[in-house]
């Protein structure tokens, strides 16, 4: 308590008065016996603690969610779909026409009409008259078709 | 067992500490009930930061700056202006006679803003520098000082007021 006072540039000549006053007040007023707050504080901040990692972990999560939610959002929307894939076929025996559709024999698998039209591009949505959905099934069809010729040949 | 050592570590210090913690809430709010909260509020708070506050060093420092900023934050909730003029609280009866220079005085500090009253506690009563009470305030050097001497010289003129009133009873 013996440390000079400045305040800011120069000494404070009341720097001393003060303490002494401080001293008087705390010594002289009749300090009533201590209770334990120790116990009490170490139990209040246990909760404390508790209730800033809770909070932390919710905004943790919420960020992620927000974030997560951010990424769905921002992905194209026209993207294109991913196309089906075809059952895989087996050989057929040599002479015998492949029938079953097939995005690799494309252009040589053509369903060109025979009247030598225009055919329809691939890339071009199909008409929604289920025809498409039935596509998948035809080719199930004929392999079996073929299985059996496969068997009858044996 | 780190919990352990831990409480362990924190109830040395707060036994041996909360006795002067408690003085420094008295001289900033003036009730010793008051204080005995705020010395716990600011023993809670501790705790919950105390790993930390083990590892940076000065636990000393640390208790003292959450204390004074407790002690603000709980009068700007309450409002500066309406407790810059609250009424001195009278000291509790049977506590025996009180020289009239303390009552004065306390009288005194408590018609002090609060912010006044922790600068000046802080500078005077802990015996920290412009800087540590700059920090623990938030406030900067200037700030600290400015408030110093006004705290200072509005203190002085509320003394010479209290003991001139004193006198006249």
């Amino acid at each position: 308590m013996t440390r000079t006072m400045d305040q800011g540039d120069g000494t404070d000549p009341g720097a001393e008065e003060m303490r002494g006053a401080f001293e008087a007040i705390v010594t002289v007023a009749a300090e009533p016996p201590m209770r334990d707050v120790t116990g009490a504080a170490i139990a209040g901040g246990r909760r404390l603690r508790r209730r800033r990692r809770a909070t932390a972990v919710a905004g943790v999560s919420t960020a992620v969610v927000v974030l997560v939610a951010v990424a769905v959002g921002l992905t194209p929307v026209g993207a294109e779909p991913v196309t089906p894939v075809v059952p895989a076929q087996t050989p057929s025996p040599s002479g015998v026409p492949d029938p079953a559709p097939s995005p690799d024999t494309g252009p040589s698998r053509s369903l060109a009409p025979e009247d030598g039209s225009t055919p329809m591009p691939s890339d071009e949505p199909m008409p929604s008259d289920g025809s498409s959905a039935e596509e998948p099934e035809r080719a199930d069809d004929l392999t079996e078709q073929e299985r059996e010729r496969e068997r009858d040949t044996r | 067992m780190r919990e352990a050592t831990r409480e362990r570590e924190f109830r040395e210090f707060a036994e041996a500490r909360q006795r002067h913690l408690r003085r420094s809430a008295y001289l900033l709010c003036g009730d010793w009930h008051e204080a005995q909260d705020l010395t716990q509020t600011t023993l809670m708070k501790l705790y919950a930061a105390w790993g930390r506050v083990r590892r940076d060093g000065n636990v000393e420092a640390y208790a003292r700056t959450i204390l004074t900023r407790t002690f603000i934050d709980q009068y700007r909730r309450r409002g500066w202006l309406v407790e810059a003029v609250e009424e001195v609280p009278e000291p509790p009866g049977g506590q025996g006679p009180t020289p009239e220079l303390r009552l004065v005085l306390q009288a005194a500090l408590m018609r002090l803003p609060p912010r006044y009253r922790a600068v000046l506690v802080l500078r005077f009563w802990e015996d920290w520098s412009v800087e540590e009470t700059a920090r623990a305030l938030r406030v900067t050097t200037g700030t600290v000082k400015s408030q110093t001497a006004r705290g200072l010289a509005q203190l002085r003129r509320l003394v010479e007021q209290e003991t001139v009133e004193v006198s006249g009873r």
